[in-house]
């Protein structure tokens, strides 16, 4: 078919195939998902992205908006309690909204700045600072037991 | 700045993202303090819980070649996938409120009759009472609501659900369910709709995995077919612009995609064939199908579907 480019396409995998599928994983926790969930990501940036568009944040926002969709589709995991620890972490990513949780990881696995993370989910970053601090502050209350232990 | 205070920044104090004068008062007050410095080691040990978290296991040393293949091999659908996400986001929006509606009416249309049975006509209290009043343990339980009914009496509100016999006052109201036109058909999810790119990426997907030309025209007269159906939809909605745009994807879909795979000559002869046949078999039913659809086609659209009927025929043969 026309109106095609390849070698653009073969070059977005290239720098951001791992990426996507990175932050979809720490979200969804799952291997299965995060593969289908980057498959259809790049369909829908490969189909959308337009010539000069900040491709990386394309990336971002495609991959962790699929799995924001994804979570909330789920029911909500137990009560973090019991559990080692790392599980009871993945519970406990499981209890925050998954808007929260798109914010958390993008900042604290991907390391970026709060601006840029306004920039790539179109947010202020009060709004994007606010729903951070909601998520560690969730977190910390989900994983008393886990912490008080002094296990991590 | 006191304890209170200092304990609800620390989050923020953390993740490095206070402002600097806040921060210096922050850590003025955690280096006088003996009860705040804990849970600032709380907060740290949080954070190193959801780093450890965030680790991502490598997927397979294959995965990545296998999965930018399956993509770079889907995206031969992209540009059928693209002129139906042209569509614009006002008549999307438009169109989805226009099914959910419409889908509101056939659920109320499908539910109207179950509630009817179920909502007899009011009893009168005389009768009421007889029925509650009732001995048990007659000859058969259903006996005396049917021989109440055939006696012309209006049954007790709900005594007609329990009877397995039916009753012969039922009768004209399952009739009347059997009347009323079919609008049962399932609504179409049209572009815009929860879940329509989903549609989009599946068929794309499946064309990056088809591996032989029979198996690539099947996926693109899936989709054609799926085009095609929601092409209809949008002209019930009515939706024109909608429209427009689907009808271009299914030619598209048949001009580039189908169209080329016909012509390609470096398959071997058995593949040809097979080809050829399932091609000849899709093709007929699109031609048929847009026939039947032809005389609901409005005169702007003439020219684009008169375009896709002859891409057919020519598919076809």
């Amino acid at each position: 078919m026309t109106n095609v480019n390849p070698p653009d396409r073969q070059e977005i995998l290239l720098h951001f195939q791992r990426k996507a599928y990175d932050v979809v994983y720490r979200m969804t926790g799952s291997a299965a998902e995060a593969d289908g969930l980057t498959r259809k990501a790049f369909l829908r940036i490969f189909a959308d992205i337009a010539p000069g568009a900040d491709i990386e944040a394309w990336v971002y926002r495609t991959a962790t908006s699929f799995a924001v969709e994804q979570l909330r589709r789920r029911p909500p995991p137990a009560d973090p309690t019991g559990q080692a620890d790392l599980d009871a972490v993945r519970r406990a990513f499981g209890r925050i909204p998954p808007e929260e949780l798109q914010t958390l990881v993008l900042r604290m696995h991907e390391g970026l700045s709060l601006d840029r993370i306004g920039e790539i989910l179109q947010t202020p970053p009060p709004t994007i600072r606010r729903r951070l601090t909601a998520a560690r502050r969730k977190l910390e209350t989900l994983l008393a037991p886990v912490l008080e232990g002094g296990a991590a | 700045m006191n304890c209170t205070d200092v304990l609800n920044l620390l989050h923020e104090y953390s993740d490095g993202s206070l402002e600097p004068e806040v921060k210096a008062a922050v850590e003025e007050h955690l280096g006088s303090c003996a009860l705040c410095p804990p849970g600032l080691e709380q907060v740290r040990r949080l954070e190193a819980l959801i780093q450890r978290a965030g680790e991502v296991p490598e997927p397979g040393p294959s995965f990545w070649d296998s999965q930018s293949g399956h993509l770079m091999r889907a995206s031969m659908m992209l540009p059928a996938v693209r002129a139906v996400r042209k569509v614009p986001k006002v008549a999307w929006v438009a169109a989805a409120g226009a099914v959910a509606f419409i889908g509101a009416i056939v659920l109320l249309f499908s539910r109207m009759p179950a509630r009817r049975v179920v909502q007899a006509p009011p009893a009168e209290p005389a009768s009421a009472e007889a029925a509650a009043g009732k001995p048990e343990g007659g000859t058969n339980g259903a006996a005396p609501a049917s021989a109440e009914a055939a006696a012309g009496k209006p049954a007790p509100a709900g005594a007609l659900l329990p009877d397995p016999a039916p009753a012969p006052k039922i009768e004209p109201r399952r009739t009347g369910a059997a009347e009323r036109p079919k609008p049962v058909e399932p609504p179409v999810p049209l572009p815009g709709s929860p879940g329509h790119f989903e549609r989009l990426a599946d068929e794309a997907l499946r064309m990056g995995q088809a591996q032989t030309p029979s198996e690539r025209l099947t996926v693109l007269f899936g989709a054609a077919d799926a085009r095609r159906s929601e092409f209809r939809a949008a002209l019930k909605v009515p939706d024109l612009a909608m429209a427009e745009e689907l009808l271009a994807a299914y030619t598209l879909l048949l001009k580039e995609g189908v169209r080329p795979i016909l012509a390609e000559t470096s398959f071997d002869p058995d593949e040809r064939r097979q080809a050829r046949e399932v091609a000849w078999d899709r093709a007929w039913k699109n031609v048929e199908a847009l026939r039947e659809l032809e005389p609901g086609v409005p005169e702007t659209l003439r020219e684009r579907f008169r375009d896709a009927l002859k891409t057919a025929r020519e598919v076809s043969k």
